[in-house]
């Protein structure tokens, strides 16, 4: 079986940011660079259910040079090969979400998969398009949010459980070759390991450019569908309340709608003294929003 | 012909999703200022009975797609669907709830019509020359990015449950009904084998679909079990405030607040004995239905609460499971 | 048994673990170093400011190249005596010679710099690896084990900081006592650039090291300016923490809302809280340097100085580094790595400047302690001048 697991090298958020006034660009400067977590736990996962013997695991990235750090944390987590594709004529700033993906889509193509892998969100500002893009360029099966695989006795099939509603989990297989994504905490990486680390030194990282992709310049840039306006400091959310219709929105609540995206809520119904009382309402109220059905 | 705003009207167990009544009244607001059409799109093998209430929740126009084909929720007959509408409309905006499906759908939407996609906004606004701006968070919620959508495309929008509430039905509302050729449905890619019902005990608390919180107004970490039969009652979880974890009365896992680095949006959030500071309202108040059991009538979560029951929770507790049993027993005695 | 065997095996990827990896692997020896931060400079932290020299000798012009933050053209020196200062400036923005230089660094970024060297030189480096044990045979220090990983090597530096567990675990340091140790504990303060040179007098990349003393009887208060912010902080024994009511934060709280200090650091925004061990037990705290098959460098050496008005421990680090990796080439040529070969290092570093900063620290040591210091302004005038010269 081949893999191949798309990760992104990301600044870490969880440091310090800056960030007082509307900018346009942040100043990111104090932060290093990591895995994106989510993209760890997706060869985590991948790893844990496919030992080497049933399955190789390419780890894939377009990034500089700089992100190489990123691929050998990969390679002492399991991964068993490392492609990193990058141009000299292509700008981190200028890539977006799309043509990330197609420059993904043709290393693929390139280096076949039954199996492509990656985290479902990233830690800084992607939304997690890259993996329902590659399932649409690749025309391929799309599951996302698993955080279970197991392959059949006759490893010629997988079973994934897939994150549904409320905690529960869809059991689910598909056809090949299919794109899946996992999320941050479906699986813990493994501690850094001395001998792993070493051996993941060693191993060369193929780097592909354009012209090994047999890219022609239009094939794969795409302009951006969102213009950045600017970043600033968060605004508190105000949650919206269950409105009746026919009560209209106090010209306050229609400010703190408009600001915050939500009319703040007024206490509604406060039950004091008889506990007897406040039980029955409450159970009533449960019953009323079909939290209880009796 | 005019501009679309459409709406995935998800239902689940013969209802429709409260995430999607959401999204109508999110998109029938938009909808209003810039005098588009708001159409849902409902698909299943019985999609039909829900029609009327999602004209009264929003809709002027209603696709319905109806097949036994389409019993169970498929990316590849999805897509088909809302792509053979795509050619013969001008859609502005898609608003689909992130849900399981909802997201998965919404971002490969935006894949197949290669358009604009923006997931968890703060607040989506329609700009004078008709293009959209919307804030999302990035960096971890450090910071708020403004994005803005030009107007001559199309922008797929992924709302997180609960963040922007229910808006009123009104049941007086007109609307049309298109039933539409669902028949010749490609294949799908995937093949559901059954599902596996979640634990309570093992369920993480951003999945759960219901929680009860326990605050300081405990005094021993064995009063907690007070909730138990409450929380078995409804199929919720038992989480709680810093301080519970702190004392090591509850575990790091099923923490609520700022500082678990999750905000969670439950059904229900039942909050027994806890004051609500700053940190611990930020992590929930998205949950669509706060109940709070406090002493305290001015307790900053009162505020917020949808039900608040004051006094004390060791009478309280004890005669909620008492009304409890007495409401089963009646029915079962029906 | 391994299958990889290492000529040297570096503890700790602070500054003199990555100096000494940096020359080892510069001369082709295969190096390993094992930090247990997630990157190099995760767990440093300086007041600071480095003296460039013994860096310079290794690279030269390092401070072209590496992210140091201002250069050093301000000293100052003040005491403080219930609300009334005396301060004494050193200006040395007339001298341009770049081996007597001084630079603010902030070590998150520059250890991650040197890092970055030394990985370009062919030093293997792996963080985010604790070193719990060093394997011994017959008295040899062998090689490496963390967590159940085992690792080999012809010899192994122990750079591994002032509370140097594997120095303890070897027997070659005692455990350090409250009387041995200081902690400094510092904010980094974000201020904007134009700011800071207006209020210090100094143009950009222009810097100003300032040293408190009499603020208190337990702490001694310092200032650096860095690049777009301002460190702040102060330094105290560990022992004397015990005889003050107030907590570590709040000392540093009380030295930030000083009257000299306040309008400073005035719309200033805090970026980072750190703490940090300083070992200040001058020449007693020096453990055994060096045994079979294994060296100690650094502040895992107790190579550090308090000269009262300053604290030098990175240029002694760095030079430690630099010593050590010399020890260990000149050990290789013999292919012989035991307590007689090693023996070189002692050596080296006793006729370094090194050795007598330490030991002149003694007496400034003695000097603190009996009070003296503090009440001869002229004494301590002319120490600065003789240390800035040779620094």
């Amino acid at each position: 079986m081949q893999i191949i697991v798309c990760v992104k090298s990301e600044l870490d958020a969880t440091g310090p940011i800056k960030l007082i006034e509307p900018v346009d660009k942040i100043n990111t400067k104090d932060l290093v660079q990591t895995i994106n977590p989510a993209d760890h736990a997706a060869l985590t996962l991948v790893r844990n259910s496919i030992p080497h013997d049933m399955g190789m695991i390419t780890v894939i990235t377009v990034s500089p040079a700089s992100a190489e750090k990123i691929l050998r944390i990969c390679l002492a987590s399991g991964a068993d090969n490392a492609v990193r594709v990058w141009d000299e004529s292509l700008k981190e700033e200028n890539l977006n979400a799309k043509s990330v993906a197609s420059l993904l889509h043709k290393a693929i193509q390139l280096l076949k998969a039954d199996l492509v892998v990656c985290g479902s969100e990233g830690l800084c500002e992607t939304s997690g398009y890259i993996g329902p893009a590659l399932a649409e360029l690749l025309d391929a099966a799309q599951i996302c949010r698993v955080d279970h695989m197991e392959v059949s006795d006759d490893k010629q099939s997988i079973l994934f459980h897939r994150k549904h509603n409320y905690g529960n989990r869809e059991v689910i297989t598909c056809l090949k070759p299919a794109v899946i994504t996992v999320d941050y905490d479906a699986a813990k990486p493994p501690a850094v390991s001395m001998k792993e680390s070493i051996k993941a030194s060693k191993v060369p990282i193929m780097h592909l450019d354009l012209e090994s992709l047999g890219c022609k310049e239009d094939e794969w840039t795409h302009n951006a569908n969102a213009n950045v306006l600017q970043y600033m400091p968060p605004r508190p959310r105000t949650k919206k309340i269950k409105q009746a219709s026919d009560k209209p929105l106090t010209p306050q609540q229609k400010m703190q709608q408009m600001l915050g995206g939500g009319a703040a809520k007024q206490s509604s119904n406060i039950i004091e003294g008889d506990s007897k009382k406040a039980a029955k309402e409450f159970v009533d109220f449960l019953i009323a929003e079909r939290i209880l059905n009796f | 012909m005019a501009h679309e705003i459409w709406v995935w009207a998800e239902h689940l167990n013969n209802e429709l999703r409260e995430s999607s009544l959401e999204m109508l009244g999110e998109a029938r607001k938009l909808a209003d200022k810039m005098g588009c059409t708001v159409s849902a799109f409902l698909i299943g093998d019985n999609a039909s009975k829900f029609t009327d209430s999602v004209i009264s929740y929003g809709a002027d126009l209603v696709y319905v797609f109806e097949n036994e084909g389409l019993k169970d929720f498929s990316i590849e007959k999805y897509l088909y669907l809302f792509s053979s509408k795509k050619k013969e409309s001008k859609v502005y905006m898609i608003f689909i709830a992130a849900t399981p499906d909802g997201s998965a759908l919404a971002l490969r939407l935006a894949a197949r019509f290669q358009c604009g996609y923006v997931a968890n906004t703060v607040t989506t606004a329609m700009q004078p020359d008709l293009s959209i701006k919307s804030t999302v968070p990035v960096y971890l919620g450090k910071g708020h990015c403004v994005l803005r959508f030009e107007a001559s495309e199309t922008l797929v929008i992924s709302m997180k449950p609960g963040s922007v509430g229910i808006t009123g039905e009104n049941k007086t509302r007109k609307g049309e009904i298109e039933i539409c050729d669902a028949t010749s449905l490609p294949e799908s890619k995937t093949i559901i084998k059954g599902y596996i019902k979640a634990d309570p005990n093992t369920v993480s608390m951003d999945e759960t679909e219901d929680v009860a919180a326990a605050g300081s107004g405990f005094r021993t970490q064995a009063d907690i079990e007070l909730l138990k039969p409450i929380a078995d009652s409804i199929g919720a979880v038992v989480g709680g405030s810093k301080p519970m974890m702190d004392k090591g009365w509850i575990p790091r896992s099923r923490l609520i607040g700022q500082s678990s680095g999750r905000r969670i949006s439950p059904r229900l959030c039942l909050c027994t004995g806890i004051s609500g500071s700053n940190q611990f309202i930020e992590g929930m108040k998205d949950s669509r239905n706060i109940i709070v059991i406090n002493k305290d009538k001015g307790a900053p979560l009162v505020k917020l609460a949808d039900m608040a029951l004051i006094g004390d929770l060791y009478e309280i507790l004890p005669e909620i499971e008492r009304e409890l049993k007495s409401r089963q027993a009646t029915t079962y005695q029906k | 048994m391994s299958e990889e065997k290492f000529d040297c095996i570096i503890v700790g990827g602070g500054l003199s673990g990555l100096t000494a990896a940096y020359l080892l692997a510069e001369k082709g020896l295969e190096t390993l170093l094992i930090e247990k931060g997630n990157y190099s400079g995760a767990k440093n932290m300086t007041g600071g400011r480095l003296y460039g020299h013994s860096l310079e000798k290794i690279i030269p012009a390092f401070a072209q190249a590496a992210p140091v933050e201002r250069r050093i053209v301000k000293e100052r020196l003040s005491y403080q005596d219930s609300g009334k200062m005396t301060t004494v400036e050193y200006d040395s923005r007339g001298v341009a010679a770049p081996e007597g230089e001084s630079y603010s660094v902030l070590r998150g970024k520059f250890d991650k710099w040197l890092a970055d060297q030394a990985e370009e030189k062919g030093a293997m480096l792996v963080c985010g690896v604790r070193v719990d044990d060093l394997i011994v045979r017959d008295g040899k220090v062998c090689g490496v084990i963390a967590g159940d990983e085992e690792m080999e090597a012809d010899v192994v530096i122990l750079a591994d900081g002032a509370n140097s567990l594997l120095g303890q675990k070897l027997g070659f340091k005692h455990k350090i006592s409250t009387n041995q140790v200081m902690v400094g504990v510092k904010e980094l303060l974000e201020l904007d650039k134009d700011v800071i040179n207006q209020r210090f007098g100094i143009e950009s990349g222009e810097g100003v090291a300032w040293m408190f003393s009499g603020c208190s009887d337990v702490y001694d208060g310092f200032l650096y300016t860095n690049s777009d912010s301002v460190s702040v902080g102060v330094t105290m024994m560990v022992e004397n923490i015990k005889k003050t009511d107030n907590s570590v934060p709040q000392m540093l709280e009380d030295f930030k809302n000083n009257t000299d200090i306040a309008p400073l650091i005035e719309g200033s925004r805090l970026i980072e809280y750190s703490a940090h061990l300083i070992p200040e037990g001058g020449p007693e705290m020096i453990p055994k340097l060096y045994g079979d098959g294994v060296l100690i460098t650094g502040d895992a050496a107790a190579l550090c100085a308090n000269l009262g008005f300053t604290i030098r421990g990175m240029d002694l680090s760095i030079e430690s580094g630099r010593l050590a990796a010399e020890a260990v080439l000149a050990a290789k040529e013999k292919e012989e790595f035991s307590t007689n070969a090693l023996s070189y290092y002692q050596t080296s570093l006793e006729n370094n400047f090194v050795m007598s900063c330490v030991k002149g620290s003694e007496v400034c040591l003695a000097a603190v302690k009996s009070g003296d210091l503090k009440g001869d302004p002229l004494k301590v005038f002319n120490n600065l001048i003789k240390e800035t010269l040779i620094g």
